[in-house]
């Protein structure tokens, strides 16, 4: 589904500002992929690279999303192709209702592939039910998008529009940070109640705590922008035990 | 007085001279002498001469241009599209065309409470004439002077017991091929403890130049209330230089919200007084710009009495080469003490060549008081758009949601569906001329 080969990058039009320095990966449908790396590694760039963020520059390698060359393709329509990335820091935008937006989302992908717009009825009653299912606060979100929300309401508005979206590859940068063992159960429940044998997640975590709940087929370890290891979830267990010294 | 302005002061002397001619109420005619002798010696405000007011403002294109005024007329029937003008079956509606009542386009009947009267039943009750020119006075503004020398008519309302719907005065400028100068004149009295809504929109139908100066007073009488509805949707050759004012006794309450996309040269200029204690003002509005318009908000509230709350909040989406200028101002006065007073000005600036001139002040005498404000001007962010990117949206419908979101806690106050659904047409319609002569978003 994705390949990522010696996927090079820097911050657009910064000199020498190569972040991530020949990053491989190969995601297969239907797998979880963890990466895990300390802070500054450059995990958030990779996941925004796989997006599409026009702050970074690709200077070598490729992306590959389902056979397809997509690094000069927009956000946009990676997202219509199926990607979605749930951000770290999800930005507050006022006045923007979450209704009014996923709709519009959904609407633009269907128009996209030539399909009908989901109705108005319908959409509602998705919405209502993944509100609830997300434990996300029905007053709040009819607002405005992520507009006075905590840490934890944002991340869990991520999941909301994750799981009304229903990507193919979603790409989680850090979404379990700053989450009560409650929130984390939603996302987890969010992540393996969509886990489909065409559905793939890379999972971004600084800590192995999201890996208790969600098992990852597969555990990358970022380092300074490079891959140095790639390992089963037992991985994950040994980092959870000694950090990242042994890797740096 | 240039030359020039000493022509045109001709042309207003003339219309002065043919109204007051026909004018037979003493009462009027004592207002329009008073007033015009203030408008002859001041004639039209000009930036120069160190004129604080005026500083950012330059009117000399109004000088320049002729403006007539229609002496007949009355009640003029047009052919207008309902669907175009922000009415409700069910609310009171009151039409003018071009300055004048109509009762052609008006409802025949209004709620039992509405005592409405227009200038000929004015002209006959002293009662009702000697309210006139008295909360905006003719003797410091310029524009004060000229609508009160010249208005043709007046919305004089009294309410007198509860209504349950809008008082909803509609003022529509005609579609013909003159250069008109227009006078909307609204006198409105709430009685002690009613609570009312007041609808005031300007809808222009016609791509002339126009020249439209209303003048609104407002008499909140104790423990009354009300909620206000401004739209001005001229067309963009038109200038716009409404006074409002508003006099509040005690415990009654003043919000307004205003709509200002059009003219070319738009300048709201509302002073609210609080005049007696536990009384409170809240006014705000939105603003948008692009091309080469001008919008200037000169607010004011005065805390004359302790204990009241007073809140100036006002936003701007600007684009283009145009220009806004918020003047904010609050006043309070020694005695008002326990004074409450926010102000706030927060702009989108969607062009670098747009610009924003915004002065919050606040001057106060009184020592017990709470009082903040602020102002910023800002960009829409590129992690805001790449949010929306990200979400599939293209990039030109995730611009347009990010300006209309930003406007969208002004469209909330406009509290009836009719009204939010008008005037959220409006701001869509006027949202991909903005993002054309856009060059900032995304940039920081
Ligand atoms: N837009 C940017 N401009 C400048 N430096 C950046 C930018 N994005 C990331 N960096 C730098 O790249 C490195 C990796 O950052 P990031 O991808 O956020 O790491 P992580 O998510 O692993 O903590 C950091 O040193 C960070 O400061
Ligand atoms: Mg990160």
């Amino acid at each position: 589904m994705l390949k990522v080969k010696n996927l090079c990058a820097s911050v657009a039009d910064v000199e020498d500002s190569d972040i991530l320095k020949g990053v491989n990966i190969e995601v297969n449908p239907g797998e979880i992929h963890a990466i895990m790396g300390p802070n500054g590694s450059g995990k958030s760039t990779f996941s925004n690279v796989l997006m599409g963020r026009p702050d970074y520059e690709v200077t070598d390698g490729e992306i590959n999303f389902n056979g397809e060359d997509i690094i000069e393709l927009p956000a946009d329509e990676r997202s219509h192709k199926g990607m979605f990335l749930a951000f770290q820091y999800p930005v507050e935008i006022p006045g923007v209702r979450p209704w009014q937006f996923l709709k519009a989302s959904l609407d633009a992908k269907s128009e996209y592939h030539g399909e009908s717009k989901i109705s108005v009825r319908e959409f509602s009653k998705l919405f209502d039910e993944k509100v609830k299912s997300c434990g996300v606060n029905p007053e709040l979100i009819k607002r405005s998008l992520n507009d006075g929300f905590s840490g934890g309401e944002k991340k869990r508005n991520e999941m909301l529009q994750l799981e009304i979206l229903r990507p193919q590859l979603a790409i989680l940068d850090e979404t379990d940070s700053g989450l009560d063992v409650d929130a984390l159960r939603i996302v987890a429940d969010g992540v393996n109640s969509m886990r489909s044998p065409d559905r793939s997640f890379v999972i971004v975590t600084h800590y192995q705590r999201l890996l208790n709940y969600i098992k990852p087929d597969i555990v990358h370890i970022l380092v300074d922008g490079k891959i140095v290891k790639t390992g089963n979830a037992d991985l994950a267990l040994d980092v959870e035990k000694n950090g990242y010294k042994d890797f740096q | 007085m240039s030359n020039n302005s000493g022509k045109k002061m001709k042309i207003y002397q003339e219309m002065f001279t043919g109204i007051i001619n026909n004018e037979t109420c003493n009462v009027l005619n004592v207002i329009r002498k008073n007033a015009w002798s203030t408008f002859s010696a001041k004639g039209f405000p000009t930036s120069r001469k160190k004129n604080e007011l005026w500083k950012y403002t330059n009117l000399n294109v109004i000088e320049k241009k002729s403006y007539e005024l229609d002496y007949n007329a009355e009640n003029l029937k047009i052919n207008i599209d309902e669907n175009e003008l922000p009415k409700d079956k069910k609310w009171n509606n009151i039409i003018f065309i071009n300055g004048k009542f109509s009762s052609t386009h008006s409802d025949s009947t209004f709620e039992t409470g509405i005592n409405f009267y227009n200038i000929s039943d004015v002209r006959k009750n002293k009662k009702l004439s000697e309210k006139v020119a008295k909360i905006a006075k003719v003797s410091d503004h310029n524009f004060v002077a000229l609508n009160s020398a010249l208005f043709q008519d007046i919305a004089f309302i009294e309410v007198s017991s509860q209504i349950t719907q809008p008082i909803n005065v509609i003022n529509i400028i005609s579609n013909d091929s003159k250069q008109k100068i227009i006078l909307p004149r609204i006198f409105i009295e709430v009685t002690d403890n009613l609570n009312i809504e007041l609808i005031e929109s300007y809808i222009n139908f016609t791509n002339k130049s126009q020249l439209v100066i209303p003048v609104t007073e407002i008499k909140l009488n104790p423990k009354s209330s009300m909620n206000h509805f401004r739209i001005q949707e001229e067309n963009e050759n038109t200038f716009h230089i409404p006074t409002t004012r508003v006099s509040q006794e005690s415990n009654s309450k003043f919000s307004s919200v205003s709509f200002a996309t059009g003219a070319s040269i738009g300048r709201n200029d509302i002073l609210a007084e609080l005049e007696d204690e536990g009384s409170e003002s809240d006014l705000r509005g939105i603003y948008i710009t692009h091309g080469s318009q001008q919008q200037d908000h000169e607010i004011s509230t005065s805390h004359k009495s302790p204990n009241c709350i007073s809140n100036q909040f006002y936003k701007g989406i600007l684009s283009g080469k145009s220009h806004a200028v918020f003047s904010g101002k609050v006043i309070v006065e020694r005695n008002a003490q326990k004074s409450v007073a926010t102000q706030k000005d927060l702009n989108l600036m969607l062009s670098y060549g747009a610009e924003i001139d915004a002065k919050p002040s606040l001057e106060i005498y009184a020592d017990d008081v709470e009082c903040a404000h602020g102002a910023t001007a800002g960009h829409v962010d590129k992690n805001s758009l790449f949010y929306l990117l990200s979400r599939g949206l293209g990039e030109i419908e995730a611009k347009s949601m990010l300006v209309r979101g930003f406007a969208e806690e002004m469209l909330d106050e406009f509290t009836h569906e009719e009204l939010s659904n008008f005037v959220g047409n409006l701001i869509n319609k006027k949202i991909p001329l903005v993002l054309a002569e856009s060059d900032t978003i995304g940039t920081t």
